[in-house]
């Protein structure tokens, strides 16, 4: 049983090429490279190619190298273990003003932590849709988070790695977006943008805003191409991926269930869920869903 | 040699007499009398079972394949035959065959050795697994070869008949469903509409769809009505009647009623 | 002509069925293939077309004799077709190779009739966040810890983190390391990546038989990728070409994850009841041998087996526990 041209990335039209040649297998194309190169330049190589293959505890080193991101909010961080981490995709979900966008603003200024302290030692990119991005407020974050580093820094008596309110604020880029079309255009044409930068976190804030004006039927269509970018992405540049989503409601028979947008298909594509609310001036998280398959709750302050 | 189109008389080549001076009483008739109350299959018919997509329609198929190779000494509908499965969907086990058939011997009251018997019966299935489209028209060339050899093969199962359309309506975008399930028939049939087995094979079907494949005598449309119940409708089209026959599928074996 | 008869074996490996060279047989010399591909034959399958549909121009074209094209015909049908097994002997052949891998869990065990059986592609499909992965994880744990078999991972989205996976050895932990070493995992982000990695597990199989379980998850990852309902089936169909390859001729048990959503149809003005739909399409309905539902319950996972490979027995349902581990 072999493996028919069909399924390799090749063009269309090449692939039509090359059946009315009577190459139907890519055993057949591999066995006449030469004689094929005028059809195929020198793509093929690229086209066979198979993903590594690692082994689960090759995983692991990396993993336990890497770490994850935290926000440094002692409460908050008890269900943010092993969650943000490189290559994943962590939902954030709530209603507005539950305290999302200001996580995101933490975890922006965190992940330029150096590695000796669990950060990442890289830089962030937030990519706003709804105008919740708030610098003055992230400068007032910023202003704190450094007292705090300073003090360990001290104690700890490294003196390089110096972080200063300007060296934080510079270290997050920042793009604004309107509509689902631009988003889906700046996530296809990153790839550019983060060449050569030491971007480790790249926050979408919100993804239902710029979703909203477009037809449902186009909607599908649209988060999965922006799910399969993000992921290639991610892969390429080793990066963490937090969206924020916005609540909706959907009928089932008479009750109305207040459930996050864009339903099952797009939480099957997410690799953790985290649910905040906020009554008063507490404020509320729960893991819905993460790799570790384990479900918390957490109460913390802002 | 193929028939010259200029003779008017029927050239038969080797196999062809090979096979008509063995098929001697061998064929499947009387193999499901509800089925076929006035007598059949006969060898060179063609019976298509029909019905949606996610209709169970291999119980009959096993059915049919275990009344087949059980010996005719036990049981009018056992026939002693041996039987040919295209196997594309992979939906007929090895297991299932020998639950069933086990099921059989228990309801017949049938004393002798089941695991010869079990054996035996294996021994007169042949199955072809098929892999891709290739596979399958390859396993049509070579049927006139293997019942050439087996002369006491009387029935040939496809299931299904247009496996691997997807593929097929990638090279060719117009193709439709219908078009590709005429194109694999008329392969097979043209291959072995002499040669005096009977050939049956599973096309699924839309619930619109009213389309006919020409040269077919017997359509089944399988619906399912419940868990264990199904309905069979009947279509002759030699005579162009119709009837339902229910079925139930109790402790393994499919009960006509 | 002289020819020799190439001694054929019946091999039951699907050998190369592709273009026609020289090397094929002896008959076959370059002149002939030239003079066929000029007339558009290129592989196998194309001349066993013409011989079948026009002998006498194939006869006029080679300026073979009847005989030779009609050994010709034999041997490459014998070569490059499928194989037809006698049920009797596949069923020996079957009972010597094949394999019922228990899953550790009791009674899923009781439930799948011992185990999941080698030869067959079970789904394990729920909602989502219903422990799908999880559950993967506890059948991959088991497997590993209880023999010395490799386990193949495929992971469409990310969503193993061998964190969490090694938090289910801490039972084992000196053997851990050489646990987790067991464990190949192969992230794809593509339908390409994803069909070469399949054939290079097929052509890694073939030679030694190092693995006995492949775990895909999750495959609507792969399908809602692309929105042409012709590519999307296609892709599915020549995945489940491959897969039934892989059971089947490599011994394999396949698992593959799949989503359930749930949808309304209709408007606000007609509320109806939420459906729960199968993702991937009818086409991909009708492939897996077993279904396994999950659906999460809080603490525990109830497990209902909707399609079986032998029987559904008369009671489909059990309930799993989440535990550090792994189910129980």
């Amino acid at each position: 049983m072999n493996q028919n041209i069909d399924t390799t990335a090749l063009p269309r039209s090449k692939i039509e090429e090359l059946k009315n040649m009577g190459y139907h297998y890519c055993s057949d194309v591999e066995a006449n490279l030469e004689d094929l190169r005028s059809v195929l330049n020198n793509d093929w190589e690229e086209l066979a190619k198979v993903p590594k293959v690692e082994n689960a505890l090759e995983i692991f080193q990396k993993e336990v190298l890497s770490g994850c991101i935290l926000t440094y909010n002692k409460e908050l961080d008890k269900i943010l273990q092993n969650v943000i981490c490189p290559q994943t995709i962590t939902e954030f979900t709530g209603f507005s003003g539950s305290g999302k966008s200001q996580v995101c603003f933490q975890l922006c200024i965190s992940v330029q932590l150096p590695k000796w302290c669990g950060g990442f030692g890289g830089q962030a990119l937030y990519i706003s849709t709804n105008k919740n991005f708030n610098s003055s407020r992230l400068r007032e974050l910023a202003k704190n988070f450094l007292r705090d580093y300073n003090s360990l820094k001290v104690r700890t008596q490294k003196t390089e790695y110096n972080l200063t309110e300007e060296s934080i604020m510079q270290n997050i880029h920042y793009i604004d977006i309107i509509s689902g079309e631009d988003l889906l255009s700046c996530i296809l044409l990153l790839d550019n943008y983060l060449e050569g930068k030491n971007i480790r976190l790249i926050v979408i804030d919100s993804i239902t805003q710029p979703l909203k004006t477009m037809e449902v039927s186009a909607r599908f269509g649209l988060l999965n191409r922006f799910f399969q970018q993000l992921r290639i992405l991610s892969n390429q540049f080793d990066l963490a991926i937090v969206l924020t989503n916005d609540l909706t409601v959907r009928f089932n028979e008479k009750d109305a269930i207040i459930t996050p947008s864009f339903g099952d298909s797009f939480y099957h594509m997410v690799n953790s869920r985290i649910l905040f609310s906020k009554n008063y001036s507490v404020f509320h998280a729960k893991l819905l869903k993460s790799l570790n398959n384990t479900q918390i709750e957490a109460d913390f302050y802002l | 040699m193929d028939t010259d189109s200029s003779c008017k008389s029927r050239i038969e080549s080797g196999p062809q007499l090979f096979r008509r001076l063995n098929s001697s009483s061998h064929s499947i008739d009387g193999i499901n009398p509800a089925l076929f109350p006035n007598g059949g299959p006969y060898p060179n018919k063609v019976i298509e079972i029909t019905g949606e997509l996610n209709v169970e329609k291999t119980d009959l198929l096993v059915d049919f394949i275990v009344k087949s190779i059980l010996p005719t000494k036990f049981s009018k509908e056992w026939k002693s035959s041996g039987v040919i499965l295209v196997n594309t969907e992979f939906q007929i086990n090895i297991f299932r065959i020998i639950k069933v058939i086990e099921a059989h011997l228990l309801e017949n009251n049938v004393k002798e050795s089941k695991r010869h018997l079990i054996e035996e019966a294996l021994k007169s299935l042949i199955i072809i697994n098929c892999y891709s489209l290739e596979d399958t028209e390859l396993a049509f060339y070579s049927l006139e070869k293997l019942l050439f050899n087996n002369g006491n093969i009387n029935l040939i199962i496809v299931d299904n008949i247009a496996a691997n359309y997807w593929i097929a309506k990638l090279n060719k975008n117009t193709l439709s469903y219908f078009q590709h399930a005429l194109k694999m028939f008329d392969l097979i049939f043209n291959i072995i509409k002499h040669l005096n087995a009977t050939l049956v094979f599973v096309r699924h079907e839309n619930k619109d769809s009213k389309k006919l494949l020409r040269n077919i005598d017997h359509q089944i449309k399988v619906e399912c009505i419940s868990e264990d119940k199904f309905n069979f409708q009947m279509t002759n089209f030699d005579d162009n009647s119709s009837f339902n026959v229910l079925a139930r599928m109790e402790n393994n074996i499919l009960k006509f009623s | 002509m002289v020819f020799k008869l190439i001694n054929d074996m019946v091999s039951s490996f699907q050998l190369q069925m592709d273009r026609l060279t020289s090397d094929i047989h002896s008959l076959l010399n370059k002149d002939l293939v030239k003079e066929l591909h000029k007339r558009n034959i290129y592989t196998v399958i194309d001349l066993i077309k013409a011989i079948q549909v026009d002998r006498k121009v194939v006869e006029k074209i080679s300026k073979l004799h009847l005989r030779e094209i009609v050994d010709l015909n034999k041997f490459l049908l014998k070569k490059y077709g499928p194989c037809a097994e006698n049920a009797f002997e596949h069923y020996q052949r079957i009972i010597l190779q094949s394999a019922i891998l228990q899953t550790g869990i009791g009674c899923l065990d009781k439930l799948l009739d011992g185990g999941l059986f080698t030869g067959y592609i079970y789904e394990i499909c729920g909602l989502p966040s219903s422990g799908k992965t999880f559950l993967c994880l506890s059948l991959a744990r088991h497997i590993l810890t209880t023999t010395k078999d490799q386990v193949y991972y495929i992971d469409t989205k990310h969503d193993f983190s061998a964190t969490a996976f090694r938090h289910m050895l801490a039972d084992s932990k000196d053997q851990a390391a050489e646990i987790l070493s067991r464990l190949l995992v192969v992230r794809v982000h593509s339908r390409p990546e994803f069909l070469n990695t399949l054939f290079s597990i097929k052509k890694i199989l073939r030679v030694k038989q190092t693995s006995k379980l492949l775990i895909i998850d999750s495959l609507p990852a792969l399908y809602f990728l692309n929105g042409n309902h012709t590519e999307n089936n296609s892709f599915l169909n020549y995945t489940v070409n491959i897969l039934n390859y892989l059971v089947n001729e490599c011994n394999l048990v396949i698992l593959v994850t799949n989503l359930i959503t749930l949808w309304s149809d209709g408007d606000i003005k007609k509320v109806d009841v939420m459906k729960e739909r199968i993702s991937c399409g009818g086409y991909w309905a009708n492939v897996p041998n077993a279904r396994i539902k999950l659906k999460r319950k809080h603490e525990t996972c109830i497990v209902n087996l909707t399609k079986a490979v032998k029987a559904i027995p008369p009671n489909c349902e059990c309930e799993l526990k989440f535990t550090s581990q792994g189910f129980v």
